[in-house]
């Protein structure tokens, strides 16, 4: 209830400071007001919970609603569904700086986002106006079904199958690894018929539709990820989403593309915590009667990470730019992005908690957990080798 | 103003694939030579080069396998 009054308050003030800090820049010297805001709702909601987030394997539903309210969960949205139509830029700061403090808060991030982009893009009006307001606002948390147990990468080779019966859909198959499926109420479920791939907004009360938790994962132990069958799932023709045959084509690899944008700057994010960790124990820990930071094998570490952090945050910067004057390399540029940031994480990661030595190993340093998450990172929204096969088969000179 | 938009199409699309030469009526999903990222690349291009929109109802294979098609389609845009 505090978090959800306190958003409440905070959500007035924000809408009233926006559009005068529209001309702020994000920046070191000059945060603006939608920085501000963001970095008060990390470090007052966020950062003192994330490791009983971790430990309980969950985020509360308040604190992915808090998001909502500050307009965090769908920002690419326009404000005739509720969005607040931040553009890519800001929308990258939102991921490094929420990642930074927790990588499965940010998951929802990725997902929702994606989810609200296929309507929004692919959906009728009566989906937009149904759903966009409460995926926004975080009434509604999306699952992106795509995956399944010999569909991982391959997405062509999806099993979960549709029929058209009586003038209904009927859906059979089970998607597997759903981010947030555990508090998913709407699922956007792919399946095909024959050699047709199609996209469908399915509730989770429908019948036959069952949620399985999935726990114990390696990392981003909090994004609440889930298995999804569905047994005969009938669903009415309006649950279709774009035409009939359009997903493999335009919104699998629509909705990947701003997943793929979002979890690299989920990945710069996680590298910055990394360094900042990293600075503030060379300070103070000593051995052979000399600081950390005085040795020169450490500073080598440090200038990595830092160099391989300030790359992957430009890779990114220039996916946005890209992406904002629509030039078709965009697409490219984020798999390199991608592709960049989330190898690059882990070698920032290893060094964290090799900086760190065995402290670095206990789950009382976060550096721990960033190890972990991090090695998320290279497996979704494309794995690095996938991404390698797309980069070095699209690369446009 | 038909062979202008073909050409700029054509271009696009060896460039993207690496493709020595493609036909007008060469099915270009059918060959495996665009890929689903280069679709969306494809739709791209077609916006902010033709300066048109393509819709949510025309996001259809059939208006994008070969190079007539996409000419057909630009032109029928153009002119509506």
């Amino acid at each position: 209830m505090r978090i959800l009054k306190q958003s409440t308050e905070l959500r007035s003030l924000f809408q009233k400071r926006k559009i005068a800090s529209s001309k702020l820049k994000w920046g070191v010297c000059t945060m603006s007001f939608v920085e501000q805001e963001l970095m008060r709702f990390i470090n007052e909601i966020i950062v003192p919970n994330v490791d009983t987030y971790e430990l309980q394997e969950a985020i509360p539903l308040d604190v992915i609603r808090a998001m909502g309210d500050r307009g965090l969960l769908c920002p690419l949205i326009p404000k005739n569904y509720g969005g607040v139509e931040y553009d890519l830029q800001t929308i990258g700061r939102i991921n490094e700086k929420i990642g930074q403090a927790s990588a499965s808060v940010r998951s929802v991030l990725t997902v929702q986002g994606m989810v609200s982009l296929a309507i929004l893009k692919f959906g009728t009006e009566a989906q937009k106006e149904k759903w966009l307001p409460k995926l926004v606002s975080g009434k509604v948390v999306g699952g992106f079904a795509l995956a399944e147990e010999e569909a991982g990468c391959d997405s062509s080779n999806l099993s979960t199958t549709y029929t058209e019966v009586d003038e209904e859909y009927e859906l059979v198959g089970k998607k597997t690894w759903v981010t947030m499926g555990q508090v998913a109420s709407l699922f956007l479920v792919f399946a095909r018929s024959g050699e047709e791939y199609s996209a469908f907004l399915v509730e989770k009360d429908r019948i036959g539709l069952q949620v399985e938790d999935v726990t114990g994962m390696l990392g981003l132990r909090a994004s609440m990820v889930a298995n999804v069958t569905l047994d005969n799932v009938r669903l009415p023709k309006e649950s279709l989403l774009g035409r009939l045959g359009s997903a493999l084509r335009f919104i699998v690899p629509t909705c990947l593309d701003y997943g793929r944008y979002t979890v690299a700057c989920g990945c710069v994010g996680l590298s910055q915590a990394c360094i900042d960790v990293c600075y503030s124990y060379v300070e103070k820990r000593k051995q052979f009667g000399t600081k950390l930071k005085d040795f020169q094998m450490i500073q080598r570490m440090l200038a990595k990470m830092v160099t391989q952090t300030k790359a992957s945050r430009l890779l990114c910067q220039n996916a946005a730019k890209l992406k904002e004057e629509e030039d078709f390399g965009a697409i490219t540029d984020t798999c390199v992005a991608k592709y960049y940031a989330s190898t690059s994480v882990n070698e920032v990661a290893s060094m964290a908690v090799q900086i760190l030595g065995a402290n670095g190993c206990l789950n009382e340093h976060p550096v721990e957990r960033y190890f972990r998450d991090a090695k998320l990172f290279e497996i979704i929204e494309g794995s690095t080798q996938i991404l390698e096969i797309m980069i070095a088969n699209n690369y446009l000179g | 103003m038909e062979n202008e938009i073909k050409e700029k199409i054509r271009s696009f699309i060896i460039r993207v694939t690496r493709k020595q030469e493609i036909t007008d009526d060469e099915d270009i999903f059918q060959g495996g030579i665009v890929n689903s990222l280069l679709t969306l690349q494809l739709i791209l291009f077609i916006e902010k080069n033709f300066d048109i929109s393509v819709e949510n109802e025309e996001m259809d294979i059939e208006n994008f396998k070969t190079i007539n098609r996409i000419e057909e389609f630009i032109s029928k845009k153009k002119n509506s």
